[in-house]
């Protein structure tokens, strides 16, 4: 008969063999280039499932918040609508909001079916895709302020860095002021603010400024409005602020996003490539 | 020095370099993406004493598995192809086991068996090594077709020369 190991169980036997399987399988998920992206692929498609099935049950208990919410921006959008008409002396039936060919934007509505803000990167995922229109790097905005940029798209989902992200810059600039500076998030875990700099240390700041979306990056239009200004130092040495500017959005609730499909994208990016080339 | 841990250490470093320096170095493909991996290193492991306990076993062939993976950059692949290869070991003795049993001092080498014993044994182990190879290879069933037809290919090719090395340096316990 074949000999029983004296030193471990069978069961730490099995136990071993998963362990030693275990880290092959690490291995080969991290430091194979092919095998790693199907793994993620999959990994992606699978947790979007399961997110999405999460989401649609949670969704149940949260329906009459969400309905009021979207009551709100509806009457909100509506009052614009009528302000614009006001301006401009005609009904609002009779303003042309078809697709024109000088329409500039697009928004894709997507439910937000993960998200995450404790790690140091952070992402988000949409239960839409490709099949929506959406593409990598395409700004994602909520009712109430910007939410990320898309960053990997399949066919049904969509992975969003987040703006709770080291690698997230927005462009953003004082309302009624027009400095522009880029927003950062610092990093420091506090998901209720985030960092404005750039702004030249000459600018009359005031405590309680709007900060809203500037429009020079073609992922978000101009006017989204961010966060107001709660905290502002100049560091040694520096020419700039580095202003704390307090979030309306709370990123913890979100639910919803749009995504923003920008037609001039692809315009902009060729002559910005022509003049790099230069 | 205890010959049994002398002619294992040998076949493991003989297998690994033919492994990493001449046979890792060819794959041959007659057959368009059907390419031919000659994986022969897994004998290393198939020729282990009876008696090595298991857990040394399941280390062993993790090892060479691991070493063989750096030298031809596949990491985790031979690892776990081979960890997997010797967990089935023992099924695959008890179904091939002689009426007489085996002689725990025994390795399952060609100098206690014979021929029709030892080519199923290595055979059908060496299969297992390559299925799985491949299958963590290609790393997704939508490619079952593939998988197959490059185990196949492979462990054809790669058995032969196995058989061949063992002709030539005719292991001992």
């Amino acid at each position: 008969m074949l000999p029983r190991s004296k030193v471990f169980s069978e069961l730490g036997n099995l136990i071993l063999f998963l362990l030693l399987e275990g880290i092959s399988f690490y291995l080969i998920i991290t430091y194979n280039d092919s095998q790693a992206k199907i793994y993620h692929n999959t990994i992606n498609v699978i947790s979007g499932n399961i997110a999405n099935q999460a989401s649609n049950i949670r969704g149940y208990f949260s329906l009459k918040e969400q309905n009021s919410i979207l009551l709100k921006e509806n009457a909100k959008l509506k009052a614009k609508l009528f302000n614009l008409t006001e301006k401009q002396g005609v009904k609002p039936e009779d303003l042309d909001l078809t697709v024109a060919q000088n329409q500039v934007f697009n928004l894709v509505s997507a439910r937000v079916v993960n998200n995450s803000i404790s790690l140091r990167n952070n992402f988000l995922s949409l239960n839409r895709g490709r099949k929506a229109g959406i593409n990598e790097n395409q700004g994602v905005i909520g009712e109430n302020g910007v939410i990320g940029i898309t960053k990997s798209v399949n066919d049904n989902y969509t992975t969003v860095m987040s703006i709770f992200n080291s690698q997230t810059k927005i462009s953003a600039r004082i309302k009624d002021k027009g400095y522009f500076g880029s927003l950062v998030w610092s990093n420091n875990g506090d998901v209720r603010f985030m960092t404005l700099n750039d702004i030249p240390k000459h600018v009359p700041i005031k405590l309680g400024d709007k900060v809203e979306t500037s429009g020079y990056s073609n992922l978000f239009p101009s006017g989204i409005m961010l966060g107001k200004i709660v905290g502002k130092k100049i560091p040694p040495g520096s020419s700039t602020y580095e202003l704390k500017v307090k979030l309306y959005q709370d990123m913890t609730k979100i639910k919803f996003a749009y995504v923003v499909i920008n037609y001039e994208t692809p315009a902009l990016d060729s002559l910005y490539l022509q003049t790099k080339s230069l | 020095m205890n010959p049994a841990l002398l002619n294992n250490g040998t076949r493991f470093v003989i297998l690994l370099l033919l492994q990493v320096i001449v046979f890792g170095q060819a794959r041959i493909g007659p057959l368009g993406p059907y390419y031919i991996d000659i994986i022969v290193f897994p004998l290393a492991y198939l020729l282990l004493p009876f008696r090595t306990p298991r857990e040394l076993q399941y280390l062993l062939a993790f090892a060479i598995g691991l070493l063989v993976d750096l030298g031809l950059q596949s990491p985790g692949l031979h690892a776990g192809a081979s960890v997997f290869t010797i967990a089935v070991r023992p099924i695959i003795l008890r179904i091939l086991e002689p009426r007489a049993g085996y002689d725990k001092l025994h390795s399952p080498t060609l100098q206690r068996f014979k021929w029709p014993w030892f080519a199923s044994f290595i055979s059908i182990l060496s299969f297992v090594h390559i299925l799985f190879y491949f299958s963590m290879e290609v790393f997704t069933p939508l490619f079952l077709g593939a998988i197959l037809i490059k185990t196949l290919l492979s462990w054809i090719v790669s058995t032969l020369f196995i058989f061949l090395i063992v002709i030539i340096l005719n292991p001992l316990d």
